[in-house]
C-alpha cells in the first residue's frame, strides 16, 4: 500500500508540473480531504445505526441463529472460521451488496475485517479469511443495478433492463473466478 | 418492474431493522440499550478510518486532476482499436477501479455520447455493474486493520476486476 500510494501521489505530481496543471492538482488534494471528513460524516449514521441494530441481533442471540442456518455456505469460503458472529458479519456484508445497500455492506464488511484483524492477533500480515473475504466481497455486485437502469431510462433507452442480465452474468463470473483465484494465490504469497 | 426491484432495494434496510427489533422484543431483551451501545462502537469506527479516507481521496483526486490519466488514454488508443475494444471504455475501466461516483459520471457521459442501447452503451452499463471499485474498498477494509502486508488481496481483486471487464465486453457481444 505505501508504494501504491506513493506512486500514484508522485505520478500525478510528476505529470502535473509537465502538463502545467499543478494548480488543479493542488486544489483537488485539498479539496479531497475536505470530501473524505464529508463522505464520512455521512456513512457515520448509517454506520452507528447498523452497529447497534447488530448490538440487538448479537445479544438476543438472532446472529447465531442465521449464521447455523448459512453455515454451509460459508464453509466452502472460509473452511477455519469458527466464531458465529465474524460468519454473520461477512453473510450480512454479502446480502447487503446483493440487495443494493452499498453503505450498509460497506460497515459490515469493516467489521468483518476488523474481527478478522483480531483473530489475526493484530499482525501486520493479512490472514486467509482475510484475503478471500476482501476479494469476494468487491466481486459482489447487486442483482439490480437500479441507478444503471435508471440512468438508461433517463437517457431514452428502449430497453433499460437489457444490462441486468449481462451485468449479472458478468458479476456471478467474477464471484467464481475471484474465489477460485484466492484459493489459488494463498499458497503462493 | 423497475418500481418492484428499487422497493427490493429500498426495503432491504427497513425489514431488517423490523426484524432485529421485533426479535429482541419478542426475547424480552433491552433493545434500546443494546442500540446505543452498539451505535457508540459504529461512531468509533467511522472515526478510525477517516484517516484512510483522507489518504485515498487525496491519491485518487490528484490523480484525475493531474490529467496522467488523459495521458494513458492516448497511449493505450491503439491497442484498443487493434483488439476492437471501443475506445470510449477506456476511462471508465479505469476509473470503475478507484471511485464510484466518478465512474458513474462517466458512464453517464458514455451513454450519452453512444446512446444507452449501442453495444458501447451496454458493455459500459454491464462493467459498471459488475465491477468494484477495487483499489479504494481495499484501502478502505484494510485501514481498519493493522495489515501492511495485504497478500494477495490486491492480486485477487484485480483479477476479478479484469475478469468483470472481459466478461462483459463479450457478454454484451452475445446477448
Amino acid at each position: 500500500m505505501n508504494y501504491i500510494w506513493a506512486g500514484i501521489i508522485l505520478v500525478s505530481f510528476i505529470y502535473s508540473c509537465a502538463a502545467g496543471r499543478l494548480d488543479e492538482f493542488g486544489q483537488a488534494m485539498m479539496n479531497s480531504s475536505q470530501d473524505a471528513v464529508t463522505f464520512i460524516l455521512s456513512l457515520a449514521g448509517i454506520m452507528a445505526m447498523w452497529s447497534g441494530l447488530m448490538e440487538i441481533a448479537e445479544k438476543t442471540g438472532l446472529i447465531n441463529k442465521l449464521s447455523q442456518v448459512l453455515l454451509p455456505v460459508t464453509k466452502l469460503l472460509f473452511p477455519a472460521q469458527k466464531d458465529p458472529e465474524t460468519l454473520s458479519c461477512i453473510i450480512m456484508s454479502f446480502t447487503s451488496n446483493i440487495f443494493g445497500a452499498g453503505n450498509s455492506s460497506t460497515v459490515f464488511a469493516l467489521r468483518t475485517m476488523e474481527r478478522l484483524d483480531a483473530q489475526n492477533h493484530r499482525s501486520p500480515v493479512a490472514s486467509n479469511d482475510m484475503c478471500t473475504f476482501a476479494v469476494v466481497n468487491m466481486a459482489f455486485a447487486p442483482i439490480i443495478p437500479v441507478v444503471t437502469v435508471q440512468l438508461r431510462q433517463n437517457l431514452g433507452s428502449s430497453d433499460p433492463y437489457s444490462v441486468v442480465l449481462p451485468a449479472m452474468i458478468a458479476s456471478w463470473i467474477t464471484v467464481l473466478v475471484s474465489i477460485i483465484a484466492c484459493k489459488f494465490l494463498e499458497r503462493r504469497f | 418492474m423497475n418500481q418492484f426491484f428499487s422497493a427490493v432495494s429500498a426495503g432491504f434496510v427497513p425489514v431488517m431493522a423490523a426484524l432485529i427489533i421485533g426479535y429482541g422484543i419478542w426475547k424480552k431483551a433491552p433493545v434500546y440499550d443494546y442500540f446505543i451501545e452498539g451505535a457508540k462502537a459504529g461512531l468509533h469506527t467511522a472515526v478510525d478510518i477517516l484517516p484512510f479516507m483522507i489518504g485515498i481521496y487525496i491519491a485518487v483526486n490528484g490523480l484525475s486532476a493531474s490529467g496522467f490519466l488523459d495521458f494513458v488514454y492516448v497511449v493505450l488508443r491503439p491497442v484498443f482499436s487493434l483488439l476492437s475494444i471501443p475506445v470510449e471504455l477506456l476511462p471508465l475501466m479505469f476509473l470503475r477501479a478507484i471511485s464510484g461516483s466518478g465512474s458513474f459520471i462517466i458512464l453517464q457521459n458514455i451513454l450519452e455520447i453512444v446512446g444507452p442501447d449501442s453495444y458501447t452503451g451496454r458493455a459500459a452499463c454491464a462493467m459498471s455493474g459488475g465491477c468494484e471499485t477495487v483499489i479504494y474498498a481495499l484501502a478502505l477494509y484494510f485501514g481498519v486493520t493493522h495489515v501492511k502486508k495485504m497478500r494477495h488481496a490486491l492480486a485477487g481483486g484485480l483479477i476479478g476486476y479484469f475478469t468483470g471487464i472481459i466478461v462483459s465486453l463479450i457478454i454484451c457481444n452475445i446477448l
